[in-house]
């Protein structure tokens, strides 16, 4: 009897690939022998990796984030510099054949502490989302649900050229849905992690 | 586990009854699948997921950090990777020629076999030593090969047909005796030829004025730097020569210049393999137009007030007796614009022009270079000053604190102050600085 199955291959496996690589040839470049950025805006692009509790295990998935990045926020030498950044997010996760998606948008503020560093940048991060998880199941009856998350975290910002960073960080998220389709889920933490760059502008 | 879930045909979506084996409203066989399979499946416990998720537990993340993984032992790779620069590797054939004319390659395959026959720097009965280091030789310790190891033992030491002496003329005295060590051997030695190193660089620190007065002195700096590595590589010697040493005169080890007439000297800086760099210094003639400048300091004042300016005091009248002869004592003479006073105007505009070539890094210097190398929105700015601090001739001598600010990396702003010195003199009208000293960044 035929089924019709939506065949999910990870689409976005490739496009973080890519990324990730870009970056770690960036540097291991020695000519270029610094997240944020030393210009007032920048638009962040990362690669997203998060997971999701269903019943007792977690559902790892991957996607991408956009982020406009408002970088003085608050600065001084003494304290560091605070920021903030609004973006989007979508990752897919996937067991067999069913299928979660989660489409969300947030703010994220940051703090990145006075060090003497030039090249690294180690910040302190917080997030709130509003995220709308779609579940398409192959034995079940699928459907989505509206939920928010909140989070903090950290990470680090290597500054690869003047204009450019990369950008990793990680954050423990408490995540609240409804049941998605025969799914049922309820509150639960999961973490998220993300690599990716900031492009600091106007020049 | 469970769910209660509605079930519905996968063909149509008609919602159909648990019970049922078909579907009422296509046909289709519903009960093909076992009833625990219509949970969804990303639910554990399914037994649905089986061999499938053993499959796909090689999921993205492990990929991704996989993936990474990779990349960066690659890039590590290609980092540490050394640099194939054929320029600067000689043909071995070529150098070990250019080292000594009589020694020659006889097999270019590994490990190469040289051959000397010159007289040997050492007693002849050193040969039957164990081991004779590759410095003893004279000839192969030269140029830019390397010869690093150690010759292990001599394989073989043939003793070399005595040249027949040529007949001595008739009125030349009896020749010499011929001392032992000086026998003409043939030695035949396997060699390591370790390969050359890359030439490191040499790199001056670009001048903040390349203009000296008769008197003053100025070190010069300089980095010898790995090529590829650009990192600092010690032990290269770097030797200073002044091309005109009556204007200027250079310490050959330490760098360190005196300016001593007016005139052009080209100093040169021979580092051996990492090159050759030479820069032209002008040591300008001291003012002849004496005016004298009063300043007067006052506290809080941004601007220097140049008071009064006396007229050129007469020059002491010539010495009853005649001056001793010598050579150093003769002045020269030469024929220098006259000088005006600048005033506080004229040292504005200069410390101005100045702070906008700074913003320009058109000063050339190493930390206002790696100050404005990084961040965004730098800025130059005046602190206090500029204030006079002495006068010398025509031209007064400024201080003044300068202001460095940007924006990092991470967005942090960055703030460091930086103390500056100057000669300020006018020459046809047109204010100048020289002697221009700009002191390290710091905290402010």
């Amino acid at each position: 009897m035929p089924v019709t199955v939506r065949h999910l291959r990870h689409p976005l496996a490739a496009a973080l690939v890519t990324v990730q690589c870009a970056a770690i040839v960036l540097c291991s470049t020695p000519q270029v022998v610094a997240a944020q950025n030393a210009q007032p805006y920048a638009a962040q692009l990362s690669a997203l990796f998060t997971t999701i509790r269903a019943g007792s295990s977690d559902v790892a998935g991957a996607g991408v984030e956009v982020q406009q990045r408002f970088n003085r926020l608050y600065a001084t030498e003494a304290i560091g510099a605070v920021s903030l950044g609004l973006g989007g997010q979508y990752t897919v996760h996937t067991k067999v054949q069913d299928r979660l998606s989660i489409l969300g948008i947030f703010i994220e503020p940051r703090w990145v502490p006075a060090t003497g560093s030039s090249l690294l940048f180690p910040y302190l991060s917080a997030r709130l989302a509003v995220q709308r998880m779609t579940g398409e199941f192959q034995f079940a009856d699928g459907g989505s649900s509206v939920g928010t998350a909140f989070g903090a975290g950290g990470g680090v910002a290597v500054k690869l050229t003047r204009r450019i960073n990369l950008d990793a960080g990680a954050q423990l998220i408490r995540q609240q849905f409804g049941n998605v389709g025969a799914l049922p889920l309820g509150a639960r933490s999961t973490y998220t992690a993300k690599i990716g760059v900031s492009v600091g502008y106007p020049r | 586990m469970r769910t209660s879930v509605a079930l519905r045909c996968p063909d149509c979506k008609a919602e159909i009854s648990a019970d049922l084996r078909s579907c009422t409203q296509c046909g289709a066989d519903v009960g093909l699948w076992p009833e625990s399979q219509r949970t969804p499946l990303i639910l554990p416990g399914n037994p649905a997921l089986s061999a499938d998720v053993v499959r796909k537990r090689v999921s993205v993340p492990k990929i991704a950090v996989g993936t990474a993984a990779v990349a960066a032992l690659v890039g590590a790779v290609l980092y540490y990777m050394p640099e194939r620069d054929v320029e600067a590797l000689p043909p071995l054939a070529t150098t070990a020629e250019a080292v000594a004319p009589d020694v020659a390659i006889r097999d270019r395959a590994a490990p190469p076999v040289i051959e000397a026959s010159r007289p040997l720097p050492m007693p002849a009965d050193s040969l039957g030593s164990d081991a004779i280091r590759a410095e003893s030789l004279a000839a192969f310790s030269s140029g830019d090969t390397t010869l690093s190891r150690t010759i292990p033992r001599v394989e073989t030491a043939v003793r070399a047909p005595r040249p027949t002496p040529a007949p001595p003329p008739a009125p030349t005295p009896a020749p010499r005796p011929t001392p032992a060590r000086a026998t003409t051997r043939t030695v035949t030695t396997p060699v390591t030829v370790a390969r050359p190193a890359i030439a490191p660089i040499l790199t001056l620190t670009p001048l903040v004025s390349s203009t000296l007065r008769p008197g003053e002195r100025l070190q010069l700096r300089w980095t010898v730097t790995d090529r590829r590595t650009r990192r600092p590589v010690t032990g290269t010697r770097v030797e200073f020569t002044s091309a005109d040493a009556a204007v200027a005169n250079v310490n050959p080890v330490t760098g360190l210049v005196l300016a001593r007439a007016p005139g052009t000297a080209r100093i040169i800086i021979d580092a051996g393999t990492a090159g050759e760099r030479s820069i032209e210094l002008m040591v300008r003639a001291p003012a002849v137009a004496a005016s004298v400048v009063a300043p007067t300091p006052q506290a809080g004042s941004e601007t220097p007030r140049i008071v009064t300016a006396t007229p050129a005091p007469t020059p002491p009248p010539a010495p009853t007796t005649a001056p001793a002869p010598t050579a150093a004592a003769a002045p020269v003479v030469r024929d220098t614009p006259r000088n005006d006073l600048p005033d506080a105007g004229d040292v504005r505009s200069v410390v101005d022009r100045f702070l906008r070539d700074v913003r320009r890094d058109a000063v050339r210097n190493v930390d206002v270079t790696q100050f404005l190398a990084d961040g965004a929105d730098h800025r130059v700015t005046l602190v206090n000053g500029p204030s006079v601090v002495s006068t010398t001739g025509a031209s007064v001598r400024v201080a003044f604190t300068m202001r460095f600010t940007k924006f990092d990396g991470g967005g942090r702003p960055i703030s460091r102050v930086s103390p500056v010195t100057m000669d300020v003199d006018k020459r046809d009208g047109q204010p100048s600085s020289s002697a221009v000293v700009i002191g390290s960044l710091r905290r402010p």
